[in-house]
């Protein structure tokens, strides 16, 4: 019940918001956030009150929909789902709190913000493959017409661009999801039935071919190399908010989507093609890391990162993944680093994408040779950027170095090449971030920036709660560790 | 308890960072050097009463610390190096950013203590790391400087690709094992040990700058004198050699080890002793020696008597801290760090006898500490072979040509008053105290000649130290002896050596245009290259699209065009043919219709003939036609 609550809170409001209210424009602000952090406290206490001894999915809340199709609204979520729900909540009602020019369309912006988060937390919680697709596709409605129109530069075309492109991952995905609901008897679209029932086991070229479209669709949306290209345009050109979600939360419904369908699903089918997702992972990691370090656009720069990062978390689920009996300690570590790895991310690179968003609000200029020396004139914006970017590239004390040490430690128990390959793209992130650090704070301020302001009162709160986040998972894990640990135990046990 | 160690520092910084902003210089000296005394205190109390540390995250990663008598002396060392560095930092940097080092400078301490004091994989890569990052930040310390921060940049990256030897040394250890502590690690066996070794040996030789990574702590001279000072005595650099010596019974195994790690060393002792030998700005000439002397320390690791590398770590990191501090005091009143202009800049005699004392010290020059355990590591290295114990001892005569070379630039009476000059900088007695007390300790350590010292720290360390032999202690004396007074000559003569070889030399062998060319260059080009193969594929795959879009858009185009170009000539046709048959066709029915009506109604005329036979006739072919209609009705 208190997932159905967290879910339909922010889509009333996004509703109400639909109407023409006529309030002054800077109450929407207030009240989309107001109702962004209900979702965020009633998740909290379902966090706290996850039992780790329990069953895999708790908190689960069913009401018949469509019985003939085997369909209903069914949520609950396992440690991995409520870890990375929790960290899309806060990050949205972050992005509704963060300063934003909104055009003077302020209300529609908040009811596509609040919707937003409904639908997120949607993918996450749903434990219904087509509730889990409605909401899939959803996302890309609401980010359409926010990268439209709320964006600058070519906004359209990026959008068209976002949408078209992910959408044909979609259909992958429901061609998938049919396959999975066809194989099961009695019909039904009730992931907990089709996890314990593994309905393609053995089937070979289906299994394969269901298996495919699943990773297609899952693997665009993450998005890894060489499907990526939607990523960096959408990123570009959207407003600095709605890029930290588009980074901190959709990608996360790919690789959320990998542990829990095909993953989960059709663990045989997995095991073997573990080894193929792993290379693919590697080479994402590679790939993002060398083409951002080539990057002269602030914002390109982050978003390739993003490719790198997701390429580890991808590499985690792999080696969870694979045909391995004799170490379940290196699986459960790398799934594990895998999740952490996604709250991580989202953090992370969520604030340097609203770290992004406020440097257009001031001075829209995104190519770096154009900034240096800003940390005289924004020291509180060059500390949050310079904790940031040391996160990103996994320093330890901060939540990054813990996911990926865990990704990097299970990996190398079952795939010793790929991990240590892997482990270049630590170096070459570290070069990189550095380099950007180097280039906008650092040296002598050109003479355009002596008016540049730095972080405002809001900009702060947001950022600090989120590097705070950063700080904590990175110090003392165990406040994340332990629902996640019990439903990887759970998951990875699984025959 | 053990944590409360390291605590102190890592949580006292962020705080020092925080309110500490408008602190005058004395609080800044007292905060600072005041917890450095703490954890010189809490590491001699822990000692005694056994303390242990331990921190779970789950079942398989627990972060665990250790006190040994090793592992205390270093930590004794650290503590101690950093107080006066931090009471000289205080008083000798200029006040803006001050708070900000001296935060830095005690998270510093605080990551090395925890590196030092770590008892598992896990929180020794931890600390590790931190130590790389807080470089970083150390170096780049005067950040509106960009060439600086580029510099602190290269240096962090080369420690940092070592440490992704230490990331494949910790996964290894845990593949293995399934355990991060170090008690495990005597489990290691097979392929995965070497592995193992291997990833320590490459973390170890970046972080102690042996060949060829040594060029990065030139990149590292471009931080202010105190970060130097303490990065080279005792935190940073002095890592990856402890680390050696903390895990040195479970590499020592391995066959190749040893040798290894002595060439490593025995190479890094000669080569650097040569650049430092040309270099002529004077913190480079300290950098370059920092490397030679870690050279030394793993010769002795490498020949298997870590007690002698741990020694030798304890007098390097009194006399190299007083050396750089001396550094900087001068430099601040010639107002350069090139060797020639430093010359009677600062002409106090106590600053002279501190120097003297480091540089006798640092040459391994009889009565002196840093000379016991100099020719404890000729000592050893005579048990691997006699020649490599001749090259040692000339890597030490090395030591004594630029050690003379330092002290006669800075001091000595060669050196020319420069005209135009300001006023000297006059140090102050905060500044004095530090640099006394390091000199004191380097006196002090002269006690290790006594004959029942080596007997105690045997005892106290666990390990052996070997006994000298008298022909390899007085050969070597001599050529330290010799290298001195080579060293005051070199230093009275304009040019010696061929200066493109001392180009060559004191530009590291050109390592550092080495690792540009066949490392940097590839990364970036195949950086760019990528980038731009993407820009132009992505552009490809939209000009795909366009060109199909385009295309389909002219086949809309002229479909539609033809489509309505026919439809109008079709129109037009129809119009014609309506004009001209239509009208024939519309006119003519009616008329037609009325003709043929007229024909018929004369025809049905003809049929009245008045004849009956003729009506009868009529009626059967009615009558029959009508039967037939019916039944072939019936039938269809």
């Amino acid at each position: 019940m208190i997932l159905t609550i967290s879910l339909l809170v922010p889509l009333l409001a996004a509703l109400l918001l639909a109407f023409p209210l006529h309030w002054p424009q800077r109450y929407y602000r207030g009240f989309a956030t107001g109702i962004a952090l209900v979702p965020c406290l009633l998740l909290v206490i379902a966090w706290v009150n996850f039992d780790t001894r329990g069953s895999l999915f708790q908190h689960v809340h069913e009401v018949p929909w469509v019985p003939s199709l085997g369909m209903a609204w069914r949520v609950g979520a396992d440690g991995i789902a409520l870890a990375v729900a929790t960290m899309s909540s806060f990050l949205i009602a972050g992005a509704a709190f963060y300063p934003v020019d909104t055009y003077g369309r302020a209300r529609q912006y908040y009811a596509w913000i609040l919707f937003l988060q409904a639908v997120s937390l949607g993918v996450f919680l749903a434990l219904d493959l087509l509730l889990f697709y409605v909401f899939f596709d959803l996302n890309l409605v609401a980010m359409y017409f926010l990268i439209a129109r709320w964006g600058h530069g070519k906004a359209r075309f990026a959008a068209t661009k976002f949408f078209l492109f992910t959408l044909c991952g979609s259909l992958a995905l429901l061609l998938g999801i049919l396959g999975l609901y066809l194989s099961v008897e009695p019909r039904t679209f009730d992931m907990r039935i089709l996890i314990e029932q593994q309905p393609l086991a053995g089937t070979g070229l289906l299994a394969s071919l269901v298996f495919l479209g699943l990773m297609v669709g899952l693997i665009i949306k993450t998005p890894l190399a060489p499907l990526h290209t939607w990523l960096p345009q959408a990123h570009v050109d959207s407003p600095g908010p709605v890029s930290a979600i588009l980074a901190g939360v959709l990608l996360k419904m790919g690789t959320y989507g990998m542990i829990r369908i095909p993953y989960s699903m059709m663990r045989q089918t997995f095991e073997q093609y573990a080894l193929a997702i792993a290379v693919l992972a590697l080479v994402s990691i590679l790939y993002g890391a060398l083409v951002a370090l080539a990057q002269h656009n602030l914002k390109r720069r982050i978003a390739y990162t993003s490719i790198n990062h997701m390429g580890y978390t991808v590499l985690g689920i792999a080696a969870a993944g694979a045909l391995m009996s004799d170490s379940p300690m290196a699986q459960r570590l790398a799934l594990t680093g895998a999740t952490v790895e996604m709250v991580a991310h989202g953090l992370i690179t969520g604030s340097l994408f609203f770290i992004t968003g406020s440097f257009w609000q001031r001075t829209r200029e995104y190519d770096l040779d154009a900034y240096g020396g800003l940390a005289a004139k924004a020291p509180v914006l060059a500390f949050a950027m310079v904790l940031a970017a040391f996160a990103s590239f996994g320093l330890p004390g901060l939540a990054g170095f813990v996911a990926e040490f865990q990704i990097f430690a299970g990996t190398f128990a079952i795939y010793p090449w790929l991990a240590s390959i892997g482990l270049l793209g630590i170096l070459i992130t570290a070069a990189l971030f550095l380099q950007m650090l180097q280039k906008l704070f650092f040296g002598s301020l050109p003479q355009r920036w002596t008016e540049f302001t730095d972080l405002g009162r809001d900009e702060r709160l947001v950022l600090a709660v989120l590097l705070l986040a950063v700080v904590v998972i990175g110090i003392y894990p165990n406040v994340l560790l332990g629902p996640i640990e019990a439903s990887v135990t759970l998951l990875v046990g699984r025959p | 308890m053990l944590w409360s160690i390291p605590a102190i520092a890592l949580l006292g910084a962020p705080l020092l960072f925080w309110f500490g902003r408008r602190w005058q210089r004395i609080w800044l000296a007292t905060f600072t050097g005041g917890i450095c005394i703490v954890m010189f205190m809490l590491a001699w109390y822990g000692l005694q009463a056994g303390w242990q540390g331990t921190y779970s995250w789950n079942q398989t990663l627990t972060l665990q610390l250790d006190l040994t008598p090793l592992t205390a002396l270093f930590v004794l060392t650290i503590a101690a190096t950093a107080a006066p560095v931090v009471i000289f930092t205080a008083y000798h940097e200029t006040r803006h950013g001050l708070p900000r080092l001296h935060s830095l400078l005690l998270f510093f301490t605080g990551a090395m203590t925890m590196l030092v004091l770590a008892a598992d994989l896990l929180s020794l890569l931890i600390a590790w790391e931190l130590v790389g990052a807080c470089s970083w930040a150390l170096i780049s310390h005067q950040w509106r400087d960009k060439h600086k921060v580029q510099q602190a940049g290269w240096a962090f990256l080369v420690t940092r690709l070592g440490d992704l030897g230490l990331f494949v040394a910790v996964f290894s250890a845990l593949a293995a094992t399934g355990s991060l502590s170090y008690g495990a690690l005597s489990e290691l066996g097979g392929g995965l040990l070497h592995l193992f070794a291997a990833g320590l040996v490459l973390a170890a030789a970046t972080k102690s700058a042996q060949v060829p990574f040594s060029p990065w702590l030139f990149c590292a001279m471009a931080g202010p004198v105190p970060v130097s000072a303490l990065l080279h005595a005792a935190t940073m650099v002095a890592a990856g050699t402890f680390i050696l010596i903390r895990l040195y019974d479970i590499l020592a195994p391995v066959p190749w080890f040893e040798p290894v790690v002595l060439g490593l060393g025995l190479c890094t002792a000669l080569a650097a002793g040569l650049v430092a030998c040309a270099q002529g700005h004077a913190k480079k000439l300290l950098a370059a020696s920092t490397s030679a002397h870690y050279g030394f320390m793993w010769v002795a690791i490498g020949g298997g008597y870590p007690a002698v590398a741990t020694l030798h770590f304890v007098v390097h990191a009194a006399l190299k801290a007083a050396l750089f501090l001396v550094t900087g005091v001068v430099a601040k009143s010639a107002g350069s760090y090139r060797l020639e202009k430093m010359g009677k800049a600062e002409q106090r005699s106590l600053l002279a006898v501190i120097s003297l004392v480091s540089v006798l010290a640092l040459a391994g020059l009889f009565p002196l500490g840093a000379a016991w355990t100099k020719e404890k590591i000729v000592t050893v290295a005579g048990h691997v072979t006699p020649l490599v114990a001749l090259s040692t001892m000339l890597a030490g005569a090395l030591c004594a040509i630029y050690a003379a070379r330092f002290h006669l630039h800075l001091f000595g009476t060669l050196g020319r008053p420069l005209k135009g000059r300001g006023p000297a900088y006059r140090a102050s007695v905060a500044e004095f105290a530090p640099l006394c007390f390091l000199a004191l300790c380097t006196v002090l350590l002269s006690l290790l000649w006594l004959p029942s010292a080596g007997q105690t720290l045997e005892e106290w360390l666990k390990a052996p130290l070997p006994p000298f032999k008298a022909w390899e202690l007085i050969l070597s004396t001599i050529l330290v002896v010799a290298g001195g007074l080579l060293g005051c000559r070199l230093t009275g003569r304009q040019s010696t050596v061929d200066p493109a070889l001392g180009r060559f030399f004191a530009g590291w062998w050109s390592l550092p245009v080495l690792g540009h060319l066949l490392v940097v260059k590839p990364v970036r080009i195949s950086s760019q290259l990528l980038s731009r193969a993407e820009q132009q594929f992505a552009a490809l795959g939209m000009g795909a699209v366009g060109a199909i879009s385009h295309h389909l858009a002219r086949l809309d185009q002229r479909a539609v065009d033809k489509a309505t170009m026919l439809s109008a000539r079709l129109t037009r046709y129809l119009a014609k043919l309506n004009a001209r048959a239509g009208e024939w066709l519309f006119n003519g029915i009616p008329t037609g219709m009325a003709a043929l009506c007229d024909k018929c109604a004369t025809r049905v005329q003809s049929l009245q003939t008045g004849l009956s036979h003729q009506y009868y006739t009529l009626a059967v072919v009615g009558v029959i036609s009508f039967i037939l209609v019916l039944i072939t009705g019936e039938m269809f």
